[in-house]
């Protein structure tokens, strides 16, 4: 168990540097510069500027150099906004993105597992098909959509929640909702299928044969065996939970760092781009262990080679 | 209902706090505004002002955002003027203008400071210029201020060049005339003179790259120079040889290389803001930082959360304190139409920068006459025409496309344009368009017409039509409509970059030639960067989309694109007369003549036609009635220190489309103030009063 | 929104199916495959999800050549020409135009349809790559075995630790629009003729997608070859002297079917909403092409003021949406015999 821990994390290196590399790559090969605007600059002050970010060196040496900087964990200045350093702006603007991420996550976890639990101890009920049909909507309707219906009825309509912008406890509300819809839909859905999976197999067949009563079986050990596929959702759900956060954060105006994250690839700005990539990939293959780790307890059945 | 508008939250604490929920209560949409209409209390300003901005440097950022944002924070020499954005006095009290328009002295005020109390000397200009041209600093829009004597020559690492016997070489040198009294170069016989001075209003000497490389490459290019160079010491050009000068601590002087009588009007970018030597040098790029910052605007920088907001407050120290009446103001960086919309119509932004209401939400949004901004701007939508190509190397085919045309109906169809004749934009030089209209009826009394036929230039299907059969292809009735037969269709096409709206206005385009003239030509489009190739290569045949953006309020911003042999305008056309009236306008020190050099520069264009100019573009924008000195200015650029929330609603603005007749007392009343010290700009003021604008 | 799939519950199939049959051919297991689509006709849903599907492709297919010659609306038609200019604006629904027409005056049913096409396109166009990858890449894995196995499914895992949303914007935004590289604008001359930009947005898309979704394939794919290795057919093949290639491609693959067509099923849905939300990130399909996507995304800013520009784009992407997925589960109830206990 510690040894496949240990070689877990230490893969996390090497497979950052690729990614890092990787995207260094993509951004080298496309045309255009931080720089280049509408307006054509002249040359002299071209030559300038490649000179202080050292655009003038060869490619070898720049990439080198950006590796060095990556093994360092120093990505540098930001190339856009002057002043700001990489690490800086990651830091500033992360808890915005994680607030909303988690309590999108955290509601979806609330409303997934209760429907889809209940649908699936009553299947077929009428409730094990209101919900599955509401849950099919949520996976049917791009949260942009979401989003903005929301805005129009709750701020411009009733004048009740603030549409756009970080502030208060009001202005979370319909961010988070709006995520959290299409996971709170799949993790339903997952919930179903897993309890009802378990809910027939042997163990729980053996549970049942010792008189255990019902409530026990379910939530002793029906539920633990039927979330795994909910838990093995979480890793990937956490990657694409910056995706999805990206919707959001320029729907509602929120200062995350999806948002800047896609700016920083329309601008050009290398540094921000790799260190925003390094930062967020070790972050998912930190995730992704410990999902790998969780399974162990939830499954008695896994085990690690 | 709650609706939380102050008490910002950290994000951290937004998981834990739960309990701010009831703060304020959320208010219906007021009669006849669009949506909820109440002034703040906290007379702090709510403006969006579009992204992120790059840095609250002023020599680095080149955006409309930072830009309006940096106006409040640091102030120049010269102020744009919040109706007009032509210069009046910010620093500097008053100005000298001499040597043929290559001399600018300014007094400044003794009174100005920093926001940390130090007062603002010519010393400090001196510093701010030197600096935003630093090779180092590599600001991207060093260019504005390549004007300046020595300032390319500085900015892009050149040298000087001393021959054995220790004189330095001179321009003339090289040319091999003898320099016949260029502007100002005139040997001075003040003995007097301090050194540096002599120095920067002599001769113009020469430079060559300091890079080897790049030095051997021109070297090689001239074997002139080569000769010249060859064996000479090089001594690289620095800050110090600049053309700018701290006389005394209250004079500064400006010396330039070539004439440049729009200098006035460029100062107020924020490029050639004054910012704090001290701060800089000990904080380096930290500079910026809130806790770092030192400003030199009527504002000062309270707090800055990137992607959320920056706040300014008003600033004590600032020399004209007593008239900023703001608090406050909140910028906030959004770029989601959408979005932006949605806060200003629940009331949480005060006012919105240009060109944000999408042209679908334009007819319902408009009738919010109160409100809605839509006046020109110093833009202009035009297509190029490649002359170089028959057919359209007769001037009458050209011509007979310029009038071929509808603009009303075409301004009806765009909603954010108005109609465009000549090549600078509709009313927004209202002293050039007077003496425009004078040159313009005397040259064309001379050719036989008149100044009402120009103007019906607007549309002319007939005329069109005639100089066409002039031009050897007749157009006949054909049923309802026309055809023109003889016309080569083939090598004449409609070039523009790929763009849903580039389209629909090619499209509109192409309708009214075929109706008007019965030529169908072909649409072809390209991505934006080959079509930029395309169209400067001259490799299109026929018409290319076009639009130019003014940088400083002055016609010359648009009449340079044709100035010289291989200008900017993607026309092939060239012409030494009108590189003459440009060079003899800009030398002109009176500014009346130098405008009737320009419009005779301008007749000269529009006499050959190697444009088709169709639309000056309009401001678009959203801003609350009881936001008051917030003009829709040409550029959308508001100098902050005139802008106020009127908390009486009687006083509020109503229709909007007349707000530059309507007469606000306060904002005259200052402007009037602060132009007091410099004639020429109080003659300017006194002909907006008998022309009766502005509510005079 | 993004690719969901990976984490869908391990699908699985029983044995026993497998089993019946002796040699790999696909129509050995024609009883398996006829016992499937009876289970699948009971589905209703998964039924009403074939018939909207079916409606959705022909309509697709006809309806834009059917409104060129009734009315003579193209889905990038602006009508500039008319009226001056005038009929630019977006107009409510009509006869003449059943959906209403877009900002610029364009047919909003014809560019439904048309959008429809290329939604449609890019979720089944990437669902083949992602599944000529995977099933390539877990089958030729999962057959080799040993230290090929482990070394390809090592890569796998890799890629799958990365957040592939984010090489994928970084793809799309650093190739798309005016950066397309050549051999994707030289493949968009070849279909669309030359210089055709949102042609070649189009291509650049099904890559990027393609490439976010092969890797559960391959995972599902790998699973199902290990359980079918050491049959007997396969030893017969390989008695026989059957080369690897073809066993792996005559012999297994075709055996591995069940749950690949399921997974690809799901997989088309959640491609569909990747590009949507790319579109609406202004990095999907570019005018003057249509996603159902970015019709979507075009018709949310306007809802306020032209709710018709949402409203149908919408309503045509999440019912197919809707019946992408439904079809979906009524495969996997139809190929997994278990699901048939409870």
């Amino acid at each position: 168990m510690i040894g496949f821990i240990l070689r877990r994390l230490l893969i996390i290196i090497p497979m950052a540097l690729l990614v890092v590399s990787l995207t260094w790559g993509l951004i080298r090969l496309a045309p255009g510069n931080f720089y280049s605007d509408e307006r054509s600059l002249p040359p002299a002050i071209e030559e300038n500027i490649k000179r202080k970010y050292g655009l003038d060196k060869p490619v070898y040496q720049q990439y080198l150099i950006m590796l060095g900087n990556v093994v360092r964990g120093d990505f540098g200045d930001s190339l856009k906004y002057q002043g700001q350093s990489v690490n800086e702006i990651i830091f500033r603007h992360l808890p915005y993105s994680a607030t909303v991420g988690v309590l999108a996550y955290l509601l979806a976890l609330f409303f997934g597992l209760t429907a889809g639990i209940i649908a699936a101890l009553r299947q077929n009920s009428a409730f094990d098909y209101g919900s599955m049909a509401t849950a099919m909507l949520g996976l049917s309707v791009p949260n942009f959509v979401l989003g903005p219906i929301l805005v129009i009825v709750f701020s411009l309509w009733l004048f009740w929640l603030p549409p756009a912008r970080w502030g208060g406890i009001s202005n979370l509300i319909l961010p988070v909702i709006t995520l959290s819809a299409i996971y709170a839909a799949y993790i339903a859905r997952l919930t179903r299928a897993g309890m009802l999976e378990v809910m027939r197999s042997d163990y729980i067949r053996t549970a049942r044969a010792k008189g255990l009563d019902e409530k026990t079986v379910l939530l002793k050990h029906g539920l633990r065996g039927g979330i795994v596929p909910v838990v093995s959702f979480t890793g990937p759900a956490l990657a694409n939970l910056l995706a999805g956060t990206v919707v959001v954060e320029k729907v509602f105006a929120i200062p995350g760092l999806g948002n800047i994250f896609i700016q920083s690839v329309l601008n050009r700005d290398e540094p921000l781009t790799l260190g925003i990539v390094a930062f967020l990939s070790i972050l998912i293959m930190i995730f992704n262990l410990v999902v790998d780790i969780s399974y162990g307890f939830l499954d008695p059945r896994i085990r690690y080679e | 209902m709650f609706l939380i508008r102050s008490g910002k939250l950290h994000p951290v604490y937004a998981l834990v706090v739960l309990s701010s929920l009831l703060a304020g209560c959320g208010g219906v949409a007021s009669e006849g505004f669009y949506g909820k209409t109440a002034a703040p209390g906290d007379n702090v300003l709510r403006y969006i002002t579009g992204s992120e901005p790059e840095s609250l440097d002023p020599a680095v950022p080149t955006g409309q955002p930072e830009a309006r944002l940096l106006m409040s924070l640091y102030d120049g020499l010269t102020e744009y003027d919040p109706r007009t954005m032509q210069p009046i006095p910010g620093i500097a009290e008053s100005w000298e203008v001499g040597q043929e328009n290559t001399e600018y002295v300014f007094k400044l005020r003794k009174n100005a400071k920093f926001s940390n109390g130090d007062p603002i000397k010519a010393q400090d200009f001196v510093y701010s210029f030197r600096r935003a041209l630093d090779p180092e600093l590599a600001a991207k829009n060093a260019y504005l201020a390549h004007y300046i004597k020595y300032a390319e020559e500085y900015n892009s690492m050149r040298s000087f060049v001393r021959d054995k016997s220790g004189r330095f070489l001179l321009e003339s040198d090289l040319n091999g005339e003898k320099q016949e009294a260029a502007p100002g170069t005139q040997p001075q016989a003040d003995a007097n003179l301090s050194e540096f001075r002599k120095f920067i209003d002599g001769p113009m000497r020469l430079t060559v790259p300091s890079d080897e490389k790049s030095r051997n490459a021109a070297l090689e290019k001239n074997p002139k120079l080569k000769s010249l160079v060859e064996g000479a010491e090089l001594v690289p050009v620095k800050a110090e040889d600049l053309g700018v000068e701290a006389v005394d601590d209250y004079t500064f002087r400006i010396k330039l290389k070539q004439p440049a009588p729009f200098l006035l009007g460029l100062l107020p970018h924020q490029f050639f803001r004054v910012v704090h030597r001290g701060t800089i040098e000990k904080h380096g790029k930290d500079w910026t930082k809130p806790e770092n910052i030192v400003t030199s605007g009527p504002f000062k920088l309270k707090e800055h959360h990137p992607y959320d907001r920056v706040v300014v407050e008003k600033d004590p120290n600032y020399w004209d304190a007593e008239m900023v009446r703001l608090d406050g103001i909140a910028f906030y960086p959004l770029e989601e139409q959408t979005t932006m919309l949605n806060l200003y119509k629940t009331g949480e932004v005060d006012a919105i920068y240009n060109h944000t209401v999408p042209a679908a939400w334009v007819d319902s949004v408009s009738k919010f006459k109160d409100e809605y901004m839509n006046h020109p701007e110093v833009a202009i939508e035009y297509y190029t025409v490649n002359v170089t190509k028959p057919p359209m190397n007769d001037v009458r085919v050209r011509k007979a496309f310029a009038l071929a045309v509808d603009r009303d109906a075409m301004a009806a169809f765009r909603k954010t344009t108005q109609p465009l004749i000549d090549f600078t934009p509709e009313g927004l030089f209202p002293e050039y368009e007077q003496i425009r209209s004078e040159v313009y009826a005397r040259e064309l009394k001379k050719i036989g017409s008149s100044l009402d036929e120009w103007k019906a230039r607007k549309f002319d299907p007939e005329k069109a039509r005639k100089l066409l059969a002039e031009a050897g292809f007749p157009v006949t009735q054909n049923g309802s409509g026309w055809s023109c037969p003889n016309f080569p269709v083939d090598q004449v096409e409609i070039l523009y970059n790929t763009n849903d709206n580039n389209k629909s206005i090619a499209e509109f385009i192409q309708a009214q030639f075929k109706q008007n003239l019965g030529i169908t030509l072909q649409l072809k489009n390209q991505e934006w960067k080959t079509f930029l190739n395309t169209r400067k290569q001259l490799e299109y045949s026929g018409l290319g989309r076009a639009g130019w953006i003014g940088d400083y309020m002055d016609p010359m911003s648009f009449l340079k694109l044709f100035y010289g042999p291989n200008n900017d305008s993607s026309t092939g056309w060239t012409k030494p007369a009108y590189d003459k009236l440009i060079d003899d306008a800009n030398r002109e020190p009176d500014p009346k003549k130098r405008f009737e050099k320009m419009a005779e520069a301008e007749f000269m264009v529009m006499q050959e036609q190697p444009v088709l100019p169709w639309q000056t573009q309009k401001t678009n924008f959203l801003r609350k009635p009881y936001v008051k000195g917030l003009y829709p200015n040409p550029g959308t650029l508001h100098a902050w220190k005139f802008v106020y929330i009127e908390q009486d609603p009687a006083k509020w603005d109503r229709d909007v489309e007349t707000i530059f007749n309507v007469k606000d007392e306060w904002v005259t009343g200052h402007i009037n103030r602060l132009i007091a010290t410099q004639a020429s700009l109080v003659e300017r003021e006194e002909g907006y009063k008998t022309a009766g604008k502005f509510g005079y | 929104m993004v690719d969901l799939s990976g984490a869908e519950p391990k699908l699985r199939l029983d044995e026993s199916g497998v089993l019946d049959r002796s040699s790999g051919e696909l129509v050995a297991g024609a009883s398996l495959w006829k016992d499937a689509w009876k289970r699948l006709l009971k589905n209703k849903l998964a039924v009403f999800g074939m018939i909207v599907l079916g409606v959705m492709v022909v309509a697709v297919i006809i309806g834009p050549p059917i409104i060129r010659l009734t009315t003579g609306f193209t889905p990038d038609y602006i009508p500039s020409d008319i009226d001056g200019g005038a009929r630019v604006q977006s107009f409510p629904p009509s006869v003449q135009h059943p959906m209403g027409t877009d900002d610029k005056g364009r047919d909003l049913l014809a560019r439904v349809l048309q959008g429809g096409r290329i939604s449609l396109m890019v979720g089944i166009i990437s669902t083949i790559v992602s599944l000529l990858v995977g099933v390539s890449w877990g089958a030729i894995a999962g057959y080799i075995g040993g230290r090929v196995d482990n070394l390809m499914m090592r890569i796998v895992d890799i890629i799958y630790a990365i957040p592939y949303i984010l090489i994928v914007i970084v793809l799309l935004s650093v190739f798309g629009g005016p950066n397309t590289p050549d051999f994707i604008n030289a493949l968009s001359s070849f279909f669309g003729g030359a210089g055709n930009q949102g042609l070649s947005q189009i291509f650049l898309l099904f890559l990027a997608l393609g490439l976010v979704s092969w890797l559960t394939m391959a995972r599902v794919v790998r699973g199902q070859i290990l359980s079918l290795k050491n049959q007997e057919f396969v030893l017969a093949a390989k008695a026989t002297g059957v080369s690897t290639p073809a066993i792996i491609f005559r012999h297994l693959v075709p055996n591995a079917l069940g749950p690949v067509i399921v997974y690809a099923t799901l997989t088309v849905p959640s491609v569909m909403l990747t590009e949507a939300f790319l579109s609406f990130l202004g990095l999907g399909v570019q005018a003057p092409y249509a996603s159902w996507g970015s019709l979507a995304a075009d018709g949310i800013k306007n809802i306020q003021i032209f709710p018709w520009q949402l409203i149908f784009p919408g309503v045509t992407m999440a019912l197919t949406l809707f019946s992408l997925n439904f079809l979906g589960d009524g495969l996997r109830d139809a190929l997994d015999p278990q699901t048939r206990k409870f």
